[in-house]
This record gives structure tokens, sequence and C-alpha cells, in this order.
């Protein structure tokens, strides 16, 4: 319960949110509303320690029973690590983001949506239920975007939201169709049954389609190459979105679910080798692109990128990725507090931001994994790691050189550089930003600092992470110094490089940037494709939305004609029924029928055309009359009524028809038309043809009184037996007269505004309408 | 037909006939259930009266005697009919499932009162807001 508790109060709290936000100071609310990720953080952190001795806790309720779907929740090691990480910078990213969102006027909002985000996220890492999992995956995905959007008014947040949701929700297709495969494999959707029947779901023959589907749902979802290209777009989103969202957690549910999955699906060829390639290459490209940037957000991207392709190459060992957060939210307070938003640009100062320079430095230590950080725990256990790894992956070891060294200098970069050399400095009014923004940053760093020092601590959390991840107990132990062994020699390298890298960036990044290896990569491939795409639908929006009605009434004509007629020709019988001699006034009205439809098609004045179509609709009336069915009648009568005086109503309105069409206008149409009626004739025959079914109206005839109480039995049927039905028609009904309204009302006012000039004569023959009133039909 | 040129005899015909046509379409909507009529008739005769109001007297005469846009019917009659179509779920029943109310009059008839009326009557907002939106918009309105 209290688990439930712990993801539901997000979503609970979203709702008030606005409320909050409008009627106290943001920068409190902020603290305020804080209190849904701290409360989670307690809860997690009061049931860690029976989590960490090996019990699971566990929440379930019936969802879909009809499909066995159960909204279950579990909380083991490895969701435990995610959840106080989420819950913890979540905690500090809401209060930062009270200050740095007080100046916006929809804060209520960006809350909101926060919320609701850590709510999902928290369901993503505690879900046992893959269906859950898939809709907590989902609602990320799409707070992701409204967040990347919040700054709607600008072009390039919404093509970066855009761009965003389509590639994860891309992903989270793939997602749900392997989740819904091995679920099918299995026989259930608690993946925690899932880990039993390891054996016989990668022994089965969906195994490899759901292995590439969930591979690319967790490479999309966690930016691994060629995925990448979305993350650093994402930057356009404020700060502590792009600390929380696209560095600290949503970016690490792919990873996270890799995790998950390993002890399922894991451990095979396929896996190991994709797996590892796609986190070495997004090592490679995360790294070198970092480098390149001038940009804090598209270096912290860049960097996240290669520490998220890191996570993947290395699963179940511990990830240094939290103090990115921390770097993010230190640019968003440089950017407030100086107006600079590049390491080009700005200089010196150290003296005017004495309290978020210290902060940053004290962040960019972390990132950089100086000891005593966690850091540097984590990245000798990373070296150690990869120097034991079987032999064929012996190039690892280069690759996460390169890694921590592009870290190392991204982090020197970010830190140092904003504030040095103040005797360069051309920012003068710069100064110190409320603490909420710089506080924060500190708090983070100094965790990853405390952590650091007694990792023994870390050690006992993480054993249980890893040991759900790999399924055998697990002995992790981490320490702060090993003394004088392999590890600790590339860990001293990549610093010495990355610094060495620092100092000779400025000359090494006007050459490289050049270059602009961005421009070759997937996200120009992705352009490519939206492009073409449009292009495509203008293509087809010009050649099949041609704006006369006449042309749709063709396409539809047509395509029923061959459609049904060549189903009816082909499959059904129809027979040609002796009905006996006519009386002479039915014939007498048949030929009225007839004639009627002859003077529609032959007059010259719409209003001919309008009043020969109304006999034919009476005269069709008076028929139903004849065979004994009263209410149709009526509602013939009715229509028919009515849509004469619409015609009228528009025809009045019309211009004049201008001349005669053409001849092959005329020959098309009345080929076309015979087709129609030929084949209304042919629908008719053959479903006189099908054998009655007298115990229907048996049925109703005998119920409708005791059990719709009424004796009009075509009424009963309606609004009682098949209400349904009419509940259905009703409702197309009214969205059809609202769509009516709608069209014509906006035609009106375009036209309006276009020109005042009276419409010209509208020809038989095609061309451009000249004023648009055959498109408001 | 500017309005100097419009003959007075229709628009003086039309508003006495309206009264007697929407009574009309009460009859029927209440004869539906057992004899031939019915929501969906009923409406479209009132339609078809505020049409002729329409066209005899100009839109701004059935707005005056709508008060708000006619298309407020739809939503109110569509809102009609989600409820009685879903209340019994609410109380754990089918969907549309239909109740009845009876009282036994002492002279021996019969006095029903379901909740098919209720979604007849919605059903007939519906019609009369659709017919007559559609109408005033061709108007110009």
């Amino acid at each position: 319960m209290g688990l439930a508790l712990a993801v539901a109060s997000g979503l609970v709290l979203a709702l008030a949110a606005p409320w909050v936000c409008r009627h106290v100071p943001v920068h409190i609310a902020g603290w305020m509303l804080a209190l849904a990720p701290l409360g989670g953080f307690v809860y997690f952190a009061a049931v860690a320690g029976s989590v960490v001795s090996g019990e699971t806790v566990r929440f379930a309720v019936p969802w879909v029973p009809g499909l066995g779907i159960d909204l279950s929740l579990q909380l083991d090691g490895l969701g435990l690590v995610y959840a106080l990480l989420i819950c913890a910078t979540g905690a500090l990213v809401f209060g930062y983001a009270g200050t740095y969102m007080s100046e916006y006027e929809r804060a209520g909002r960006f809350f909101a949506v926060l919320l609701l985000f850590t709510s999902a996220m928290l369901g993503i890492v505690v879900a046992d239920n893959a269906i859950a999992l898939f809709i907590f995956w989902e609602l990320t995905s799409i707070a992701s975007y409204l967040l990347i959007g919040f700054h709607n008014e600008r072009g390039a947040a919404r093509a970066a939201a855009w761009q965003a949701l389509l590639v994860t929700s891309l992903g989270g297709q793939a997602l749900l169709i392997a989740l819904l495969l091995i679920g099918s494999a299995a026989g259930g959707y608690e993946i925690s049954a899932w880990v039993g029947s390891r054996a016989s779901i990668q022994a089965s023959g969906v195994y490899p389609a759901a292995l590439t589907l969930l591979l690319i749902g967790c490479f999309s979802k966690s930016a691994l190459v060629p995925f990448h290209f979305w993350l650093p777009s994402a930057m356009q989103a404020p700060s502590p979105v792009s600390a929380y969202l696209h560095s600290a957690t949503m970016v690490q549910a792919g990873v996270f679910l890799l995790a998950r999955m390993h002890p399922i699906l894991g451990g095979s060829g396929p896996w190991i080798v994709s797996v590892t390639l796609v986190g070495a290459g997004t090592v490679l490209v995360g790294s070198y692109l970092a480098v390149l940037q001038a940009a804090f957000k598209a270096m912290l991207a860049y960097s996240t990128i290669a520490m998220l392709g890191a996570s993947a190459l290395l699963l179940g060992i511990g990830t240094p990725i939290a103090v990115q957060a921390a770097l993010f939210l230190a640019a968003g307070a440089v950017e407030r507090g100086a107006g600079v938003t590049g390491v080009a640009e700005s200089f010196g100062l150290w003296a005017r931001m004495p309290k978020t320079a210290a902060a940053t430095v004290l962040a960019g230590a972390a990132m950089a994994g100086l000891p005593p950080f966690l850091g540097f725990v984590g990245k000798e256990r990373v070296y150690g790691a990869v120097i034991e790894a079987e032999a064929w992956v012996f190039w690892l070891v280069p690759v996460t050189l390169i890694a921590f060294t592009a870290a190392t200098t991204v982090a020197a970069l970010l830190a140092l550089r904003p504030f040095l050399h103040a005797d360069r400095s051309q920012v003068d009014d710069a100064r110190d930003p409320p603490a909420g923004l710089w506080l924060p940053v500190a708090v983070l760093s100094g965790m990853a600092l405390g952590l650091g020092v007694m990792p023994g601590g870390v050690a006992r959390f993480l054993a249980p992470a890893t040991a759900a991840v790999v399924q055998t107990p697990a002995d992790l132990e981490l320490t702060l110094w090993h003394g004088f062994t392999r590890p600790l020699g590339l860990s001293v390298g990549s610093i010495v490089a990355g610094i060495a890298l620092f100092a000779v960036w400025d000359r090494w990044h006007d050459r490289m940037r050049e270059h602009q290896a961005e421009r070759f990569g997937p996200g120009r491939w992705y352009d490519l494709t939206i492009e073409a795409l449009l292009r495509t639908a203008r293509i087809q929006t010009r050649v099949i939305q041609s704006g006369y009605l006449r042309v749709y009434l063709m396409i539809a004509l047509l395509t029923t004609v061959v459609l049904v007629g060549w189903a009816v020709l082909r499959g059904s019988v129809w027979e040609w029924q002796e009905a006996g001699k006519p009386q002479s006034y039915e014939a007498a009205l048949a030929a009225l029928i007839v004639a009627a439809a002859f003077a529609a098609v032959l007059a010259r004045a719409l209003v001919t055309v309008v009043l020969a179509l109304g006999v034919v609709g009476f005269s069709v009336a008076i028929v139903y009359v004849l065979f004994s069915a009263p209410d149709l009648a009526m509602t013939q009568f009715l229509v028919e009524t009515v849509t004469v005086i619409m015609f009228v109503l528009i025809f009045y309105r019309l211009p004049r028809m201008a001349g005669r069409p053409s001849h092959t206008a005329v020959v098309r149409d009345a080929v076309l038309a015979t087709a129609a009626g030929g084949l209304m004739t042919l629908l008719l025959l053959a479903t006189i043809a099908v054998p009655r079914y007298p115990e229907a109206a048996e049925f109703f005839l005998l119920r409708s009184v005791p059990d719709a109480h009424g004796r009009n039995v075509v009424n009963t049927i309606l609004v009682d037996f098949r209400a349904l039905d009419t509940l259905g028609e009703v409702v197309v009904l009214g969205t059809v007269a609202v769509g009516v309204y709608v069209m014509i009302r906006q035609t009106r006012r375009a036209l309006r505004a276009r020109s005042k000039s009276p419409p010209e004569p509208v020809s038989g023959e095609p061309g451009r309408p000249p004023a648009g009133h055959e498109r408001s039909g | 037909m500017t309005k100097e040129t419009r003959p007075p005899i229709f628009p003086v015909a039309a508003g006495f006939l309206l009264p007697l046509i929407l009574l009309f379409s009460v009859f029927l909507f209440l004869r539906g259930h057992h004899e031939p009529g019915g929501a969906f008739v009923a409406g479209m005769v009132a339609a078809a009266g505020f049409s002729l109001q329409t066209l005899a007297r100009g839109a701004g005469a059935t707005r005056a005697a709508f008060r708000r846009p006619p298309r407020f019917l739809i939503g109110v009659g569509l809102l009609l009919v989600a409820i009685v179509a879903s209340a019994p779920v609410v109380v754990g029943d089918a969907l549309l499932r239909a109740r009845w109310l009876t009282w036994q009059l002492p002279s021996g008839g019969v006095i029903e009162f379901g909740s098919p009326m209720l979604l007849e009557a919605g059903v007939y907002l519906v019609v009369v807001g659709s017919v007559v939106t559609v109408i005033m918009t061709a108007m110009g309105e």
C-alpha cells in the first residue's frame, strides 16, 4: 500500500499544482511540491533495510481481470536504487525549479507535468506487470514531450519536443510488441514470473523478434546510438527538466529496463554483442561530440549520452550519472546569474558569483571522478570490470578510457571556464542567483562526495540491485583505495589526459568545429525522413483533395461500385423474384418516379433539380405507405421535406449554372450513375435472395410489450432493444451538424477576409473553384 | 427576396403555424411508444417548423426564439443520452438497461414512465439542434 501511495502521490499533487502555484509564491511552491518526491524518498529509505536484506515489497490490485492483467508493483534491489535516485534528485530539482520558474506564468502547468513525470518514472522502476510498465513508460515520454516544448512559443522547442516524442514513442511501440511477445511465450505478464521461465522464453521462436524490439525500445529511450540525436535537441527544455528528465532519470529508463530484462533475455550471444557494440559506439560518439560543443547544455547532453552508453556497456555496474544532473542545474544557475550560456564567452565570474562557482566546481569534480567522490569509486570499479572482461572485448579498455577522458574534459570546461580569468570578464552585472539555484547543486555534489567517502554503504545498497540483474548473490565490494592497481593507473591516466585536453581545448576546438560532425549523423536522416513525409503528404493532398464536391462524390461512388460490385458479382447469389402483376396505382407511382428522375437529370435550373428530386423522394415515401411501413414513411416524408428546404436555402446562395457541361462530362457522369444505380438494384436482388429469419420478427413482436413496455415494435427496437445503435447514430448526427457549422463558418470567415467580391458563376467543367462554395459542402 | 418585397402573408402564417407544428411534434413524440411516431420523427417535425419560421421571418427570429445558439441543444441532448446510457453502469447494471416506473390508477388505467423516454428526449433534442444548426448555418447565420 505504501508503495502504491509513493507512486501515486505525484499524480495527486499534480492536480493541486496549478492551484498551489496560483496562491503561493512559486519559489515556495517548488519546495512545497517537492514534498511528493521527498515523501517518496522517506518511504523508500524506510523500506530500504528490509529490501536490502532480501525481502520484496509487493502491491497488486486486479486491473483488467478479463485479460488477467493486474496492476502490480514490486520493489526489489534494482528498483530501490533507482527509486531513491529519482526521489532524491527529484526533491532537489523541484526546489531548484521553484526559483528557476518564478518568472514564468505557466509554472503551475510546469509543476503538474513534472509531478506526473515523477510518478510515472517511479512506476517504471517498481512496475512488475509488463503492461503497467509500458503505460508508465509512455507517460514519461508524454511528460517529456510537454516539458521539452514548454516554451511553446519557440519553434525550436516545438520541433525538439516533436522529435523526442516521435523517437521515444516509436521505441515505445516496439517495446509494447516485445512485451506482448514475451508475455505470450511466458504465459503471463508478471515480470518477476518471467525470470523463472527464462530458458523457455529464450528457446521460443519469438525470442529474436522480442529481443530486437525490446532493444530498439531501450536504445531509443536512453538516447543510445543511433537514436542519440533527440537528446541534444531536447535541451530546449528549461534547465530543471534537462537535469531531471534528460540526465538523471528518464533517459536512464532504457538502461534500467535493459538491467531488468537481463535475467530474462540476457546472456545470449545476440544480446551481449548488440548491447556491447551499441554501448561502445554511443560512448565514442557521445564523447567526441561532447568536447566539440561550445554551449553548456549541448556539452552536457552529449556527455550524458556517453555516460548512458557506458552504463549500457557495463550493465549492472554503478553509474555516476546523478552528478550530471548537478551540472545541468549549475548551468541553469550560471545562465540565470550571468546571462551566459556557453563556455566560449563567459569568463571571470568567480569573483562575482562565488557561491555558484563553488557549487559548480564541486559538481565538476564529482563528474570528473576525482577522489574522493563517488564517481572515482565507480570509475575504479568500471576499469576493474573492463580489465577482467573476456578476451574478445579487450577493446573496451580504450573505449572506457576515452569516455572518462572526455568526461573529465567536459567537467573541467563547465566547472572552470566560466569562473576563471577575471581579467577577461565581459559580464559586469553578474551576481549570485538566489540560494534556490545554487544550493541544490551543492547538495547533489555533496551527496556524491559523502557517498564516495563511505563506499561500503553504497555497496550494501548496490549489492541487491546487482543481484537482481545477474540473479546470483552478488558480493559487491567498493573501496576508495585499492592500492596501486591497473584500474588506478587508468583512472589517473584519464584524469591527466582530460586535463591536458582541457588545456589545449581552445585551439583544438575551433579546428574540429569546422567539420561539423553532426551534419552526417542520424539526426540528419531524421530530418530528411520527416521532410520526405511532409512532401508526400502535400502531393497526396493536392491530388486527392481537389476541393470539388463532384470529384469527391465521383471517387466515393467509383470506389463503392468497384469494390462492392466485385464482391457481389463474385460471391453472392441473387434471383429474380416473380412479384406478380403490379396494381395500376403502383405502376403509376413507378412511372412518376422514373419521370421525375429524368426531369432532375435534364433540368437546366437548380431549383427544378431540387423539386424533381423531391418528387422522387415523396413518391418513395408513398411506396412505404403502400407496403404498410408507416414509421418509415413518416421519416422519409420529413427527411425529404427538410432536405428540400436545405437545398433551396443553399442554392438560393449559389450562382446560377453557367452553361451545359461538356459532352465527355455528361457521358462520364451517365456511366457512373448507371453503374451506381445498377449496383443498388443488384444489392436489392441479392438481399431478397437471402433466406428470411422469421424468428427475429417473432421475438420482437412477442417481447416488445412485456420487456419494453411499448406496442410500437419499431420504436421499442430503436430505443430499447437496440438502443446502443441509436446512441451511436445520435452522436454521429450531432457531430456532423457541428462539423457543418464549423466548416461553413470558417470558410465564410476566410472568404470574407480574402475578398469582398461576389462569386463568379460555377461552370460545369473542372477548374479551381472561384470562391470555395463547394469546398464548404 | 429583400425585406421590403417579402409578402406579409407568409411570415404571418408561419407565426401562427409554428405553435401548431410544435404541438404536433410533442404529440408525435408522446405517441411514439405505442403508435407510429417517435423521437426522430417528432424532432424532424419541430425542425421543419423552425425551418419554416427561418424561411419566413429570417434567421434572427429563430435565433430569438432559441435564446442560445441551436447547437446548444445538441450538447444538452447528447449529455442526456450519455447520462441515461451510463446511469445503469454506475449502479452495476448493463449499459443502457431500461428502468420503468408504473402507477396503477384507481380507474384501472396505468401510467408508465421509463428511462427510454429520457433517451428519446435526448434524441429529440439532438435532432432538432442538428437540423436547425445546419439550416441556420446555410442561411448565413
